[in-house]
C-alpha cells in the first residue's frame, strides 16, 4: 500500500513537472509570397528563373549576424536553423509557385536565442548538401523588429515578415530597404509583369554559386592524383 | 377563489388619490423628453489560467463598456481646448485628479465627426477644458456625452474584488503608456505597505490609473491554473468611435469598446481604401492586425489584389478570406504599423 502511495506521489509529481514545464510559444510567420521571390542563377530583368518547386529554404537565427558579402566557403557561420520549408509550400489554397513560399512556425523561444537576428537561407536543391547555389539574406532587426526572434514573454510573442521588406519600394523597384543585407547571393533584379509571379511586378533575390572550400578542392585534387597513379600502375 | 361583486363606493379620499395620480402621470409625461436611458448592462472578462497553456498565461482584454454617462447636452461653441456646453455644471466636477490625470472624457456624438472623444482637465459652469484641442472637429449644436474613465479600481475593485492573484508573482495587469509597458498588481498589506494596487516602478496606490475604452489590457497570470471571470457593469457604447492609431513604426494596443462580437475585420473599417490616412495599408509592406486566442497570436493583413489573390483580409498562417474573423467582445488586439505609416484616425462603426 505504501509503495502504491509512493508511486502515486511520484506520478503526480511527474505530472506536475510536465505541466509546469509547459510554456507559451512564440510564432514566426515568414514568407516570400507577395512581390519578392527567390531565383536561381541565370535570371535578369528581362526574365526570372525562380527557385524550383521543393527546393529548400530555411529560417534561423544568428547571435551575431554576418556582414554583407560574406563568402559561403566558410559555411553559414553561427547560423542555427529554426525551421526548414520548401518553395511552393503554402498554408492554403493560394498556390505560391516556384520561388515563393509562405510559412508559420511556432517555437519555444527561450532566453538563449530570444531577440536574436533572423535570417533566411535558400538552396537550389532539396538539401543543403546537394546544393550548388545558395542565398543568405536578412534585414537588420534594428531597422525592422519583425526580423527579430520573439521571446515567449514578448507582447506580442509573434513576428511576421516577408522578404519583400528587404526592399524599400516592393513592387516598384529593387531599392534596398535600410538594413537590407545580402550575406551571400547575386544582385537583385526587377521584372515587370512577371509571368512567373502571375503577372505581378517582382523583385528577385538570386542565389550565387557555392564555392567549394579550399580543403575540399585539395581533397578532390588528391583524389584525382591518386586515380592518375592507379591508371599508370595498371597500364 | 370567490368572485366578489360589490357596488362601487366613492369617497373624497379616493378622488384625491386619483387626482394626485393623474398629476403625477402628467408630470412624468411632461418630463419624458428630458429623460435618457442609454443601454446598460454587464459583460464578463475571462482571465485565462495557466492550465493547458503554461505560465505565464496571457489574456488580452478590451473593456467593451463605458462608464455610466454623467452629463449630456448640446455643444455651444468650441475654442482651443475649451468646449461650451448648454448644461449647467458644478465647477470642476469633471476635473483631473491631484496628479493631473483626467478622470472624465467628453464625446461628440452627432455631426460629421461623431465619435470624437477627448480627456477633460477641468470645467466651469458652462465649459469643459480638454487636454488636446478638438475645437476644429466639433460643431455648435452637436450633442455630447461626458463619461467617467474606467480605472484599475473601477474594473478590478479597490480591494481586488475581482480576485486577481496578489503580489508581483501573481497576476499582472500590463498596459502600454508613453512608449513603455507599465505593470500593476495587487499588493496585500505588509509591514510597510497598505493593501493597494502597486506598480513596480511608480510608488503609491495606482488604483486610479485610467484604463481607456480603446485600450488593450494584458493580464499575465503566473501561478493560478484556473480561469477567473471578471464582471464589468457599465454603459453600452453607442454610435461610432474615433481612435487615433499611430504613428508607425510600431505597435498600437487597442480594444473592442463595444459590447458585442459582431465586429469583424471586414466590418471594423480597419481597412477602408488603402489610404494611410484612414486605415491600415495593404500589401506590399502591409500593416498587420494581431488577434490573440490563447496561447497563440494570429496575424492578419489586407491583401491587395494581385495575380495570385483577390483583395481580401488574409492571414499569415490561415488560408482563404479572413474578413469574417470577429474582434470579440471584451477582447484587445494589436495593430502593427509599418515604418512608413504616419498613423491614422480609425473611425469604428457602431456594430449595432
Amino acid at each position: 500500500m505504501n509503495r502504491m502511495i509512493k508511486y502515486l506521489a511520484v506520478a503526480l509529481m511527474t505530472a506536475g513537472i510536465v505541466v509546469s514545464a509547459q510554456a507559451s510559444t512564440a510564432t514566426i510567420n515568414w514568407a516570400a509570397f507577395d512581390t519578392a521571390g527567390v531565383a536561381i542563377l541565370g535570371g535578369s530583368s528581362s526574365g526570372s528563373t525562380p527557385a524550383p518547386i521543393n527546393d529548400l529554404v530555411e529560417m534561423g537565427y544568428w547571435s551575431t549576424a554576418p556582414s554583407a558579402g560574406s563568402t559561403y566557403s566558410a559555411g553559414i557561420a553561427g547560423f542555427t536553423v529554426i525551421q526548414a520549408e520548401y518553395f511552393n509550400w503554402d498554408v492554403g489554397a493560394n498556390d505560391a509557385g516556384a520561388g515563393f513560399f509562405k510559412a508559420s512556425t511556432n517555437i519555444v523561444s527561450t532566453a538563449a536565442y530570444a531577440h536574436d537576428q533572423i535570417g533566411v537561407v535558400a538552396y537550389n536543391a532539396t538539401t543543403s548538401g546537394a546544393a550548388t547555389e545558395a542565398g543568405i539574406w536578412y534585414l537588420n532587426m534594428s531597422n525592422n523588429a519583425n526580423w527579430r526572434v520573439p521571446a515567449n514573454s514578448d507582447i506580442p510573442s509573434s513576428s511576421t515578415f516577408d522578404i519583400e521588406t528587404m526592399f524599400a519600394n516592393p513592387g516598384v523597384n529593387v531599392l534596398p530597404a535600410p538594413g537590407s543585407t545580402i550575406v551571400f547571393g547575386g544582385t537583385p533584379y526587377f521584372v515587370q509583369s512577371d509571368p512567373n509571379n502571375f503577372g505581378g511586378n517582382t523583385e528577385w533575390l538570386p542565389m550565387a554559386n557555392i564555392i567549394p572550400e579550399p580543403s575540399t578542392i585539395v581533397m578532390v585534387g588528391l583524389g584525382l592524383l591518386g586515380m592518375v597513379g592507379l591508371m599508370r600502375r595498371r597500364s | 377563489m370567490r368572485a366578489i361583486k360589490q357596488p362601487m363606493r366613492h369617497s373624497w379620499g379616493v378622488v384625491v388619490v386619483a387626482a394626485l395620480a393623474c398629476m403625477a402621470t402628467l408630470a412624468v409625461v411632461n418630463t419624458r423628453a428630458d429623460v435618457y436611458s442609454d443601454g446598460a448592462g454587464y459583460i464578463t472578462l475571462t482571465i485565462t489560467g495557466t492550465n493547458n497553456v503554461g505560465s505565464p498565461s496571457l489574456s488580452v482584454l478590451g473593456l467593451g463598456m463605458t462608464g455610466i454617462v454623467q452629463n449630456r447636452g448640446v455643444l455651444t461653441v468650441g475654442v482651443p481646448q475649451q468646449i461650451g456646453v448648454n448644461q449647467t455644471l458644478v465647477p470642476n466636477q469633471f476635473a483631473a485628479d491631484a496628479n493631473g490625470n483626467p478622470q472624465y472624457f467628453i464625446e461628440d456624438i452627432t455631426g460629421a465627426n461623431a465619435g470624437t472623444v477627448q480627456d477633460i482637465i477641468s470645467n466651469d459652469v458652462n465649459n469643459v477644458y480638454t487636454v488636446s484641442d478638438i475645437s476644429s472637429f466639433i460643431t455648435t449644436g452637436d450633442n455630447y456625452k461626458i463619461y467617467p474613465h474606467w480605472t484599475i479600481n473601477g474594473v478590478f475593485g479597490n480591494a481586488d474584488q475581482a480576485g486577481l492573484a496578489p503580489t508581483a508573482a501573481g497576476d499582472q495587469i500590463v498596459i502600454y503608456r508613453n512608449g513603455t509597458f507599465q505593470t500593476y498588481y495587487w499588493q496585500p498589506a505588509s509591514g510597510r505597505n497598505p493593501a493597494e494596487w502597486a506598480n513596480a516602478s511608480i510608488s503609491g496606490n495606482q488604483g486610479d490609473t485610467v484604463l481607456y475604452i480603446d485600450d488593450a489590457i494584458f493580464i499575465e497570470r503566473q501561478n493560478v491554473g484556473t480561469n477567473t471571470l471578471v464582471t464589468l457593469a457599465g454603459g453600452v457604447k453607442l454610435g461610432p468611435t474615433k481612435v487615433y492609431v499611430g504613428p508607425g513604426p510600431g505597435n498600437v494596443y487597442l480594444g473592442n469598446m463595444y459590447a458585442t462580437s459582431a465586429m469583424t475585420l471586414d466590418s471594423s473599417s480597419l481597412y477602408v481604401d488603402g489610404n494611410p490616412d484612414d486605415s491600415v495599408v495593404p500589401t506590399p509592406n502591409a500593416d498587420d492586425v494581431l488577434l490573440y486566442a490563447s496561447p497563440n497570436w494570429t496575424t492578419y493583413y489586407y491583401q491587395a489584389a494581385s495575380g495570385r489573390t483577390p483583395a481580401e483580409w488574409a492571414s499569415a498562417s490561415i488560408s482563404g478570406n479572413q474578413g469574417g474573423t470577429p474582434i470579440p467582445i471584451g477582447r484587445g488586439f494589436i495593430v502593427e504599423l509599418t515604418g512608413s505609416h504616419p498613423g491614422f484616425t480609425w473611425t469604428v462603426p457602431p456594430p449595432y
